[in-house]
């Protein structure tokens, strides 16, 4: 296992590797030198020489968390021979999200109407100053999208950070003048269609064993609330477990089949949003009520997660933070919200959009203990897969 | 420690210090606990594309 800073995921590896009797090694991947010339490679920190270590690794599990660093590593090991989980070809695919999209709509996948412009809004003219390019991006992107509601996003963001609903044309303006070309978002303006998902999207995950055809969980991750268009859990949203029908897990399988191109095996998170009529909205009243009455059953679980210590005492942790979720899925505003996401689900099980892969997914406390899946036993078996063969 | 190295913190190191772990270059922060022992927290790095 690779990365360059650990948290309760990468002891969650760690402890799940144990229990499925699999041996992990680590390597840091953030002060040391690797080294390669025409002779070959050298792995070094400081105090230790890595590279035997290397020669003998046969699968890498890269949990890097930096997305730009991680592409370093991916390309760094398949050089060097190894496996690598995941493979360069998925983390590239993943990076960007017009990447994934352009791949999921080429296969026919259902994604949100989205308009790439890669003109940057505000740049650099010869001979000094600069030129001011909103006007026209928020035309050209209102061509296509019409300029009621837009959601503009950085093309390789995380945590839902910039993703911004714009509403109107002088709230297009507003949006665009914000957007500049950083780390996340290289070059140019994406923006796409709002997509009416009422309160909640999906985290579903996909796997592919070597010498198997890709796999999908039958239940996932659903994220929701009535705070704001955006999900991202950090934003306060609550989590609920979510049954996947039957449809939605073929074409999640197609999705994640889209980014593992030729590739012999991945583990890929999705996100997901089902489109949801206005017909099938019903008792919002009721819903906003049972969020409400979710905080109180919720604040154990952000007590436990404050803990101090919680990866020197991982053990305890694990078993306070699994109690703690296990008292919020047994409360009733769960079961009512759990309730209607199933059966709104169960509905537009044909009309669920997909936007965004993700090669290395945060999962140890809400995709395994509410979502029901332990993301280390599919990076495992994966692994498992590889050295078998 | 993740690489399985003993850290050595010097007896006159003090609160808030930070020490790099030579082997695998992660990156400590002296703390007392309540009894007033040294305790190292890992120094978590973080930047603008991390995370999922
Ligand atoms: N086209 C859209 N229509 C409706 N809601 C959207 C749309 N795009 C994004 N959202 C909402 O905004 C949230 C953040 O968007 P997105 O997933 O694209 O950003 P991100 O930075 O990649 O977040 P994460 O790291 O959690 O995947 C989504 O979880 C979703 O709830
Ligand atoms: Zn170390």
């Amino acid at each position: 296992m690779l990365y360059d800073r650990s948290e309760t995921d990468e002891l969650g590896i760690r402890l799940t590797a144990e229990e499925m009797g699999v041996e992990l090694d680590y390597f840091p991947f953030h002060k040391v030198a690797v080294g390669f010339d025409a002779d070959g490679f050298s792995y070094r920190s400081l105090g230790r020489d890595y590279s035997d270590r290397l020669r003998d690794t046969r699968v890498i599990l890269n949990r890097t968390q930096s997305k730009s660093r991680r592409l370093f590593a991916a390309d760094v090991f398949e050089a060097m021979g190894a496996h690598v989980l995941n493979p360069l070809t998925v983390e590239l695919a993943c990076k960007s999200k017009v990447r994934t999209l352009l791949a999921f709509s080429s296969k026919g996948i259902r994604v949100p109407r989205t308009v790439y412009v890669p003109a940057n809004v505000e740049e650099q003219v010869g001979g000094g100053g600069a030129q001011d390019n909103s006007g026209t991006i928020s035309r050209l992107i209102s061509q296509d999208l019409g300029s009621e509601k837009v959601v503009v996003k950085p093309d390789a963001g995380t945590h839902g950070r910039g993703v911004t609903l714009a509403e109107g044309p002088d709230g297009l303006l507003r949006v665009l003048r914000d957007v500049a070309p950083t780390i996340i978002n290289p070059s140019g303006v994406v923006a796409q269609e709002l997509v009416p998902k009422w309160f909640y999207d999906l985290r579903i995950v996909v796997r592919k064993e070597k010498g198997k055809a890709p796999y999908c969980h039958e239940t996932a991750l659903a994220r929701g609330g009535f705070k704001e268009f955006r999900t991202n859990t950090f934003l306060g949203n609550k989590v609920f477990r979510a049954h996947l029908p039957a449809p939605v897990r073929r074409q999640a399988e197609n999705s994640a089949q889209a980014l593992g191109g030729d590739e012999d095996s991945w583990v890929i998170a999705l996100d997901a949003m089902p489109r949801i009529g206005d017909e099938l909205m019903e008792g919002e009243e009721s819903l906003r009520q049972s969020f409400e009455d979710l905080e109180e059953p919720f604040s154990e679980v952000t007590r436990v997660k404050r803990m101090p210590d919680k990866k020197r005492n991982f053990p305890e942790y694990n078993r306070e933070i699994t109690r703690a979720y296990a008292e919020y899925m047994a409360s009733e505003p769960y079961a009512h919200i759990q309730g209607v996401v199933n059966e709104t689900l169960e509905k537009c099980r044909d009309s669920v959009y997909f936007h965004e892969g993700n090669a290395c997914p945060e999962f140890w406390e809400q995709t395994r203990l509410v979502g029901g899946v332990n993301v280390a036993e599919d990076l495992l078996t994966c692994a498992l897969g590889l050295i078998d063969s | 420690m993740d690489c399985g190295a003993n850290l050595d913190v010097p007896n006159d190191s003090l609160q808030g210090e930070i020490i790099g772990c030579p082997d695998c270059g992660l990156d400590f922060v002296i703390e007392m606990d309540e009894s007033g022992n040294k305790q190292l927290r890992e120094l978590l790095i973080e930047g603008e594309d991390w995370g999922e």
